[in-house]
């Protein structure tokens, strides 16, 4: 069997393979990138998604929680809202931020956050199918295969993760905070040719390049600010958000010119103790990244949609150290001007013991990459075929409402 | 220069310019004999750590009531903190940078990533070092369950994966607090530590195995004990073996780290690891098979397993499928440079963080802080987005300003990647290159120095 490991060997041969995968070559063209906006946020570490829209509705909450405090802002009769996103009140109000929950990639059983999060930027049925590719692939790159005039500004990976999200045939970008770089013209002309005879090191260096020439504030403040605390003193939350700041005005900046998708990370959300506290931080970060980009994007808002998607949910009992352990069904969460927010997704499958998937985890009952191909579907005009086949291979759209006005 | 003696360098140690192995018995030879690099350059005990972080909470307490002289005392105290911190560091840079035994250092990081801690919380921050001199540099070349069992019991692991958070709810102390479970160590031990994610194991198994790890604590006075009032009551069946903890107690944790040691889905994930950490993914399946037998043969043995990963031809073919680590990138520079042991003493904080670990981070790897529990990432895609190689290539305009004065290029050259190898673009921008600055980066920034 293919295990990870094996399947990542074949990036080494993008270039000369690309050509002959089947997943990549067109099936239909949508139209030329339209003027919606669409940004991914993985939620790395497994958001626990009943601790951040709380269904309070729900009697045997309390049951499975006891230790649960009602501190929650009600959205709606059933759910309430994590108090560290009270921020974002304005926006539920609004019909700007919405939820979805109970749902799920269709990853199951052994719970590994690493194989999570490779089949959620995947966006394959199983890894089974994904190592079987001859490439590495992640969906949103297949989705830019699908659109017309994509040019390497299109998309943007914001960060210095290597996301597998956006690996694949289609050109995009990549940014990251923070570097300072002058090398003179015959410099670069040497490194280029130097860097001519090896791929990997070719196909990057022009935007390495590039990137050198760009001098980010953010280090100097670093520089500043840190100067008794070396790298590996805690980033205190101030600095998270910073981070989480300068991520998502970088974003907007681009979305503002000619990227139409763009994604980012933000991590720490592996709360197995003391979740009280310990998901404050993530949880900072996310409302600031959203409210940044509310604020960054102006009256281009209205043309955004933000996605939040993470591996797999947590534990439906806390745990005996006041966390929760790896999950099954969880929640994501939309914001932006382009959609139909103000409500809680999705089919509530309940919390009594034989409601839960294999006794402990809340049950998905929706695809999470559903509402991503809707998404998609909507804001990009691929067709759900395509969606079906290419994009999110082994997908089978239910015919569950879609959340883009 | 022989093929053999290159590979040595770059392929099992950090690199040409400094002493390094030439073939595979002066490779096992590292092994043997005293530590000397870690006895030169020292670091900070679990005792210290302890020390360390009992101040700054007790400053930190007396600050939140207005004592006076109270931030005096904090200052102090996170101070403390940081020196041990930075030199935790500077020992783990100066080791590599300055051992005769380089091989023995790659496998210390080797390790040490297998069994990952990241040091971003307030523990684990000033425990990771301590866990790596203490758990991984000793047993490195012994039995594994031996390296297992020190480095999972270790306070470091113990804290990063919530162990000291898991009680039995049967337990004495689990029914009075009502407090339970936590799995996450368990399900590491498995999934990451030995037998690996793809082999065959329940969610039972994890189960029953943090019902049998229940009990295991650090205590600050004790060290890490077996607490029996909150370890699970009863025996528990994980990958079908029963262990009863009842009436063995902490043996009982033991027999089971030895049995998983020995199974050979271990043997098959351990394999190979050092096979794609060392020579690249592909080289899987020509490597493995008998680095499984050797190690299933000598019970477990990890120099048995080195040995016979280096008896076999393909751990000797040519080198380029990996790219170096950040932090091998940067050791490895540093010792081609030959900057005098006298002169990287002196430099200050400020210094180290300006030229070593903020680079580093750009890199993408700020060390001892690994994304996650399965450590850093071995692809060579993933070390290489536009975004980290403009972070190498930043260091390297960095530290040639520092040396360019004293370096010619062009002897450079042969000295870092040996002679007779790069390719006529390298040797050419070398030669032509009108900024002596602009040569010397280009040589730490081509690909000839930056895969292995």
């Amino acid at each position: 069997m293919e295990n990870r490991r094996s399947f990542l060997m074949k990036a080494m041969g993008v270039a000369c393979s690309a050509a002959a995968s089947p997943l990549i070559t067109p099936v239909t063209f949508a139209s030329a990138p339209s003027d919606n906006r669409l940004v991914v946020i993985i939620l790395r570490g497994a958001m626990d998604g009943l601790d951040v829209v709380r269904p309070i509705g729900d009697r045997n909450l309390k049951m499975h929680r006891p230790d649960f405090v009602n501190d929650g802002l009600p959205i709606t009769d059933f759910y309430a809202m994590h108090p560290t996103l009270g921020g974002l009140s304005g926006l539920w109000d609004a019909g700007e931020l919405a939820f979805a929950h109970a749902v799920s990639t269709p990853y199951r059983d052994k719970r590994s956050h690493f194989d999570g999060q490779d089949l959620l930027e995947a966006g394959f049925g199983d890894l089974e199918s994904y190592y079987e590719q001859p490439v590495i692939s992640g969906w949103m790159n297949r989705m830019l295969t699908q659109m017309e005039g994509v040019h390497a500004e299109t998309a943007f990976a914001v960060g210095t993760e290597d996301l597998i999200l956006l690996k694949g045939a289609a050109p995009s970008s990549s940014w990251a905070p923070g570097r300072t770089l002058t090398l003179s013209e015959q410099g670069q002309n040497f490194l280029q040719r130097i860097y001519e005879h090896d791929p990997l090191f070719h196909t990057r260096a022009e935007t390495a390049i590039e990137l050198s020439k760009e001098v980010i504030a953010d280090m100097e403040m670093d520089e500043q600010q840190d100067m008794q605390s070396m790298m590996m003193e805690n980033l205190s939350a101030a600095r998270q958000s910073r981070r989480a700041r300068a991520l998502a005005e970088f974003t907007a900046d681009q979305l503002l010119q000619s990227t139409r998708i763009a994604a980012f990370s933000i991590g720490g959300w592996d709360t197995h103790r003391a979740q009280m506290q310990q998901i404050n931080g993530p949880l900072t970060q996310l409302a600031e990244a959203i409210s940044t980009l509310k604020q960054s994007m102006g009256a281009h808002w209205e043309k955004t949609t933000v996605i939040g998607v993470t591996e797999f949910g947590r534990t439906v009992r806390i745990n005996g150290s006041g966390g929760s352990d790896h999950g099954t069904g969880g929640a994501m969460i939309m914001a932006g001007g382009a959609i139909k927010g103000g409500r809680v997704y999705g089919k509530w499958p309940g919390l009594r013991s034989r409601d839960l998937y294999e006794n402990r985890d809340l049950m998905p009952t929706a695809d999470l990459r559903e509402y991503m191909a809707l998404a998609i579907r909507d804001l990009f005009g691929i067709n759900a075929t395509t969606l079906e086949r290419v994009v999110f291979p082994s997908l089978s759209m239910s015919g569950i409402p879609s959340f883009i006005a | 220069m022989s093929d053999r003696a290159l590979i040595s360098a770059f392929r099992y140690g950090y690199g040409l310019g400094r002493a390094h192995a030439t073939s595979s018995d002066e490779l096992l030879a590292e092994l043997r004999g005293g530590d000397k690099i870690a006895d030169e350059f020292k670091t900070h005990t679990v005792e210290d750590a302890v020390e360390i972080y009992r101040n700054v909470r007790a400053a930190n307490k007396e600050l939140s009531q207005g004592l006076d002289g109270a931030k005096e005392r904090r200052d102090q105290a996170t101070r403390a903190r940081s020196k041990v911190t930075l030199e935790g560091l500077r020992a783990t840079l100066m080791r590599a940078v300055y051992t005769d035994a380089p091989f023995r250092e790659r496998l210390v990081h080797f390790w040490a990533d297998h069994f990952s801690v990241s040091a971003k919380g307030p523990r684990t921050r000033l425990l990771v070092v301590p866990m790596i001199d203490g758990a991984i540099r000793p047993n490195i070349s012994g039995k594994f369950s031996d390296l297992l069992r020190a480095a999972v019991l270790d306070p470091a692991m113990l804290f990063y994966l919530d162990q000291q958070n898991s009680i039995g709810p049967n337990s004495v102390i689990g029914k009075r607090r009502s407090r339970g479970l936590n799995e996450n160590l368990a399900r590491e031990l498995i999934e990451l530590h030995t037998m690996g994610v793809n082999s065959a194991y329940t969610q039972n198994d994890i189960r029953e195995l943090a019902e049998l790890l229940t009990g295991i604590q650090f205590l600050p006075e004790r060290g890490v004990i077996y607490k029996k009032r909150q370890s699970e009551p009863g025996s528990e069946t994980v990958l079908g073996k029963t262990y009863d903890t009842d009436r063995q107690g902490r043996k009982a944790v033991d027999a089971f780290l030895e049995d998983i040691s020995l199974r050979p889905e271990t043997a098959r994930h351990l394999a190979a690891k050092l096979v794609t950490h060392f020579v690249g993914e592909d080289a899987l399946e020509a490597l493995t098979p008998k680095m499984e037998e050797a190690y299933l043969g000598s019970g477990g043995n990890l120099s048995a397993t080195y040995r016979a990963l280096l008896q076999q031809d393909e751990a000797w073919r040519s080198l380029g499928s990996k790219i170096k680590t950040p932090f091998e990138y940067v050791v490895s520079g540093l010792r081609v440079l030959e900057i005098p042991k006298k002169r990287i003493k002196k430099l200050t904080r400020r210094d180290y963080r300006r030229f070593i670990f903020q680079p580093m981070q750009l890199m993408g790897q700020s060390l001892f802080e690994p994304p996650g529990p399965d450590g850093w990432p071995e692809e060579a895609e993933a070390w290489m987005t536009p975004a980290t190689l403009a972070g190498r290539l930043q260091w390297a305009m960095q530290v040639a300003d520092e040396v360019k004065t004293q370096i010619d290029p062009r002897e450079l050259l042969g000295r870092a990647i040996g002679p007779d190898r790069g390719s006529s673009a390298l040797r050419f921008a070398v030669q032509a290159s009108e900024n002596k600055q602009e040569a010397i980066a280009m040589v730490l920034a081509s690909p000839e120095f930056n895969r292995r």
